[in-house]
């Protein structure tokens, strides 16, 4: 089984780039260099958003484990692809998402509150998979920032 | 009306009962939820309980008997218990399967997905057909709930489009897609202007046995 995915090198759909890189041996993906972020299936089922995208690969590949081991992991995973839109996609949402990702990285049941600014858990989770090989095979592929963000950003 | 019980269903819950909490906010009902009960009442026994929480002051007659005055269930008769509980959230509806390992699920469309998940595991079975069914609760959460004002009129007109072919959104009946995107429309405000194949799409899910007393609930 084989996909094509299309990009865009300005905008490249990060997700989407990851979730190719975690797949299984059983599905191959080609990316391409195009105007836009495409998946075409067929002529009437073309995939334009990471979300759909990641969807997609992940159920064509279900022993890559994308979409969880049983109903509950399944939709959790649903959840945290609608948080990344609507929370962390949302500018006037992002900061208190940033907050409430930092809090839900942490220890369970924290003795003191553990909700500032500096997000320690949240740099730590994201510090962690940016050192990964899959990640940073991805991140070679990504146009270059003028300076290197902030890891929370 | 029949009731069918599917075999196998204690192959996916198990035999102890399922708790499934929901807490949603009084200012935008789950309208989908009301639904998803009627569905998994055909694979289990079910009991629901409505409670209203100390940060809502108070909520309308109706919303106490939201799933209807329907048989009661003993608890230790149910199979599942669905508790509803009116709250002021504020990021959608939040739902609570296992509250010691896991984080709330949020969002109507992944509650949904979930119950979906326990009274028909064939609509992901087929690949072609849960990439449909995602699309309409991709553009139910992300474009009418989520979206912007622009986001939303593109997706009414893709249902719009979409409905002059097809009844349902899915199959030749109704499903757990039309309840997610009808109780997104009603939220993002769009129910009021619809217009053609889209009002009368939601004039037929008012009149689907399985949206249960919906029109009471809009009144």
């Amino acid at each position: 089984m084989s996909v094509s995915l299309t990009i865009n090198k300005v905008n490249p759909p990060v997700a989407a780039l990851l979730a190719i890189e975690h797949l299984d041996g059983s599905v191959t993906a080609n990316v391409e260099q195009g105007k836009a972020t495409s998946l075409k299936l067929s002529d009437d089922l073309t995939f334009t958003t990471p979300v759909a995208i990641c969807r997609y690969l992940a159920r064509l590949a279900p022993s890559s484990g994308l979409y969880g081991n049983n109903i509950l992991e399944a939709t959790e995973i649903d959840h945290w692809l609608e948080y990344s839109v609507n929370r962390l996609g949302n500018p006037t949402e992002f900061k208190d998402a940033v907050s409430d990702l930092d809090h839900i990285l942490g220890p369970p049941n924290p003795s003191w509150s553990s909700k500032n600014d500096s997000h320690v858990n949240l740099s730590r989770w994201y510090n962690f998979l940016d050192s990964q090989e899959k990640f940073q095979k991805v991140s070679c592929l990504l146009p270059k920032k003028e300076e290197k963000q902030g890891s929370t950003k | 009306s029949t009731k069918q019980v599917t075999s196998g269903t204690a192959a996916v819950i198990g035999n102890i009962i399922h708790d499934v909490v929901v807490y949603a906010n009084p200012s935008s009902p789950p309208h989908s939820l009301v639904y998803l009960y009627n569905r998994l009442q055909e694979s289990y026994t079910c009991r629901t309980a409505v409670h209203v929480h100390s940060s809502v002051q108070s909520v309308p007659e109706k919303l106490l008997n939201y799933f209807g005055n329907g048989v009661t269930v003993e608890r230790p008769e149910a199979q599942i218990s669905l508790t509803l509980i009116w709250k002021d959230v504020k990021h959608g509806p939040e739902m609570r399967v296992n509250p010691s390992d896991q984080t709330p699920i949020c969002g109507e469309a992944n509650i949904a997905r979930y119950l979906a998940r326990l009274f028909q595991p064939s609509y992901e079975a087929d690949l072609h057909s849960a990439c449909l069914a995602d699309h309409w609760l991709d553009l139910a959460s992300f474009s009418l709930v989520g979206g912007n004002t622009k986001e939303r009129a593109a997706a009414v007109r893709s249902l719009n489009s979409h409905l002059g072919k097809k009844s349902w959104l899915l199959e030749s009946t109704s499903s757990f897609v039309d309840a997610v995107v009808f109780s997104a429309l009603h939220q993002a405000g769009q129910r009021s202007g619809a217009s053609g194949n889209v009002k009368r799409w939601l004039q037929g899910c008012e009149s689907d046995r399985l949206f249960g007393q919906m029109r009471t609930l809009l009144a």
